[in-house]
């Protein structure tokens, strides 16, 4: 892969990571600090040639990875919106449902194995379909199936107070 | 015949499915609707879980669940704010409607956000 390439991969799949970090960090700012990082990144891997070849799914992967990292932080800000995802609510009330949410959804990550927090995040929130999920991980798509169907049973479980809820 | 991962006969012979354990809301069959949100149900198999849905409550409320996860996971939707469902979702819209009446306008046509009790006329199995 010529550098030009790995660019024009980046310039055009950046939108598409800045939309991932943003779902998982909710921080229009440290998506932004971590779709810059992953590029960083990727120049490190195309320049060093370790950690395999920069491709869409690869970039996607080290975004999520990032992102985890920066929710695990203690600096991490909290501040929200910023995109167009971000649709503010009516009133106070349905705001502090809202952060809630956030909250539990992020401790229901944190509570998950590795693996299945970061296939769950490729799938979700970087939209990867399984042969690229499988492709990014080093498995079959039937791990990749049985992964995210754990996985989501056991969020559903977590939060299931904020799912029933109408 | 060629199978797939998640396998035709799978929805058309329920039992072949039994190992795989049941979904929290009851119908075996449930282990597709995962498959069937992502959009990775080869378009035979999909069409088969969409029949199937229209007289599964159970496939239908762990299909709502899914969508309603991806939302909260996604922070695009909480309580309060579900919002619409998806178009896997509403892709079965049109196979809820009673055969007998057709709906004289797409706007017509139920939702699954409605509830199981449209169109359901009996248990999970095919």
């Amino acid at each position: 892969m010529e550098h030009a390439e790995l660019e024009a991969l980046y310039v055009a799949v950046k939108g598409d990571l800045m939309r991932t970090a943003w779902r998982i960090l909710a921080d229009r700012a440290a998506a932004e600090d971590v779709v810059q990082e992953t590029w960083v990144r990727a120049l490190r891997t195309w320049r060093e040639r370790t950690d395999g070849v920069p491709s869409r799914a690869w970039l996607h992967r080290v975004t999520v990875n990032l992102c985890y990292d920066r929710l695990r932080s203690p600096a991490v800000r909290r501040e929200t919106g910023g995109l167009e995802e971000a649709v503010s609510d009516a009133g106070p009330e349905a705001e502090l449902l809202r952060s809630e949410a956030t909250a539990a959804v992020r401790e229901a990550l944190a509570g998950l194995p590795p693996v299945l927090r970061e296939t769950v995040l490729l799938r979700e929130a970087a939209g990867l379909k399984y042969r690229e999920i499988a492709r990014v991980m080093g498995c079959p798509v039937g791990t990749v199936m049985s992964r995210l169907h754990l996985a989501r049973r056991r969020l559903r479980v977590i939060l299931a107070p904020y799912l029933e809820m109408e | 015949m060629k199978r797939s991962t998640a396998g035709r006969s799978a929805v058309d012979s329920p039992g072949a499915t039994e190992s795989r354990g049941r979904t929290p809301t009851g119908c075996h069959l449930g282990v597709l609707a995962g498959p069937f949100f992502d959009g990775e149900l080869p378009p035979g198999e999909a069409r088969s879980f969409a029949r199937h849905l229209r007289r599964c409550p159970a496939c239908r409320a762990e299909l709502r669940a899914m969508h309603r996860l991806s939302l909260l996971l996604r922070h695009e939707g909480h309580p309060g704010n579900w919002g619409e469902e998806p178009e896997e979702v509403t892709a079965v819209e049109p196979a809820e409607v009673p055969t007998a009446r057709p709906s004289p306008t797409p706007s017509a046509r139920p939702s699954l956000a409605r509830g199981p009790a449209l169109g359901v006329v009996g248990g999970c199995m095919e």
